[in-house]
């Protein structure tokens, strides 16, 4: 690979888009069919690191999502307030039920995170598949909690 | 006009969400091609969209929320009602997939602009999200004596909450709009990255959008909410605002003259 073309990608390639990289290599006189097999190995180069991020970020991203589902959930549980008196029955449910979806979260995070390392399209399928539905169970055992104990909504 | 596609027996596919999710079937497929072809397709990027998707439902229905909460809690319903019921806006579709996307990557540490592959994918998506919207006889536009004015069925007009113009002939401002998402797919796919710094083309194409719907609305025929604008507008400004700050800044900072590779003579 020519080094002109290989450190022009290198000092260039996470700013600008590969098309107009690709472009001032041709006006400066390079052969394109070089620069796009230094494009594509410079891409694959870049690929396999990204693949393999530390777990912890994986943890961290299902947590969003569990998060994004807490949220839900206190708008669920605040609409089914209809009847002011239940008020402190629904704070004291709404509460239990916040730190135990924030350690079952996260703990199936861990698990998918610690699962992605050695094996990453179980992973990949576990956070995309299972998390999900793990959550939705989650949240459908709440609210029918929810309304075993405060009534239907 | 066609407001359900086909019914099987009990099962009823109506003609809008038939396109929504022809129109999101379409602009993913762009978008992992793209990805595919300059070899970015990997785990991170599959959740980033899955955020995406989940930010972007959560956008369309909250972002003009706020014009309904006023009637649901007059008429004693929960809360929820809103997100099941409420309005739903492409423009908080795009900003909520955008703001989950900078989450997500951030939670991720996904550092590379991938923007720029939405850039062709969305104006498609939405071009044929728009169709659905046309076909299943949504209110068109505010009244209009040019040629091409359209008008609605009697049927289809009772049973707006309200249609302003549905007397008469109507601007088609949702063949307004898919003209303009076509014309900015047609772009995008023939030239490929508008702007050389990744994701500006992707930026540029919602700062048009932004301004274009902002005109759009005054023939939209929407409930006015405040100053004149109606809700979408006034979402629209600190959005467009963001947007021109951006292009400012890049700008001024000479990120558009790219630096010059060593000639291959040299």
């Amino acid at each position: 690979m020519d080094p002109k073309i290989r450190d022009y990608i290198q000092a260039n390639h996470d700013r600008y888009a590969p098309e107009a990289i690709r472009a001032q290599l041709i006006a400066a006189g390079h052969d394109p069919a070089a620069i796009d097999v230094a494009l594509a190995a410079f891409a694959s180069e870049r690929a396999t690191p990204a693949d393999q991020r530390p777990a912890r970020a994986y943890v961290w991203f299902v947590f969003w999502i569990v998060a994004v589902g807490i949220l839900g959930l206190i708008a669920l549980l605040y609409s089914v307030n209809r009847n002011p008196d239940k008020v402190p029955d629904i704070a004291i449910f709404g509460a239990g039920l916040f730190g135990g979806y924030l350690v079952l979260g996260y703990l199936i995070a861990r698990w998918l995170s610690r699962r992605m390392v050695p094996s990453r399209a179980i992973g990949w399928v576990g956070a995309i598949l299972l998390a999900p539905i793990v959550f939705f169970l989650i949240a459908y055992g709440a609210c029918a909690a929810s309304v075993v104990l405060f009534g239907p909504v | 006009m066609l407001p359900v596609l086909a019914r099987f027996g009990p099962l009823t596919i109506g003609t809008h969400d038939f396109f929504t999710i022809l129109g999101l079937l379409a602009g993913f497929t762009l978008y992992y091609r793209a990805l595919r072809r300059d070899r970015l397709l990997g785990g991170p990027i599959a959740l980033i969209s899955v955020a995406a998707i989940l930010g972007g439902a959560l956008g369309a229905r909250l972002i003009t929320s706020w014009e309904v909460l006023d009637d649901v809690q007059t008429a004693g319903l929960p809360l929820t009602y809103v997100l099941t019921h409420g309005p739903k806006s492409i423009i908080g579709g795009l900003a909520g997939g955008y703001l989950a996307i900078v989450l997500s990557k951030r939670a991720l540490g996904y550092k590379l602009s991938t923007g720029d592959y939405y850039a062709a994918a969305i104006p498609l998506a939405l071009a044929i999200g728009r169709v659905g919207c046309f076909l299943s006889e949504l209110p068109l536009g505010t009244p209009t004596g040019l040629p091409w004015g359209m008008t609605v069925s009697p049927e289809a007009a009772a049973s707006f909450p309200r249609c302003p113009g549905c007397g008469g002939p109507m601007h088609p401002s949702m063949l307004y709009e898919i003209g303009f998402h076509l014309g900015a797919f047609a772009l995008i796919t023939a030239r490929g990255p508008l702007l050389p710094v990744r994701g500006d083309t992707l930026r540029a194409y919602l700062l048009a959008y932004g301004v274009f719907r902002f005109g759009i609305e005054f023939i939209r025929g929407n409930e006015v909410q405040w100053l004149g604008l109606t809700g979408p507008q006034l979402v629209l400004i600190p959005l467009v605002a963001w947007l021109v700050i951006h292009f400012v800044r890049q700008l001024s900072s000479g990120v558009y003259r790219m630096p010059k590779p060593i000639p291959a003579a040299a």
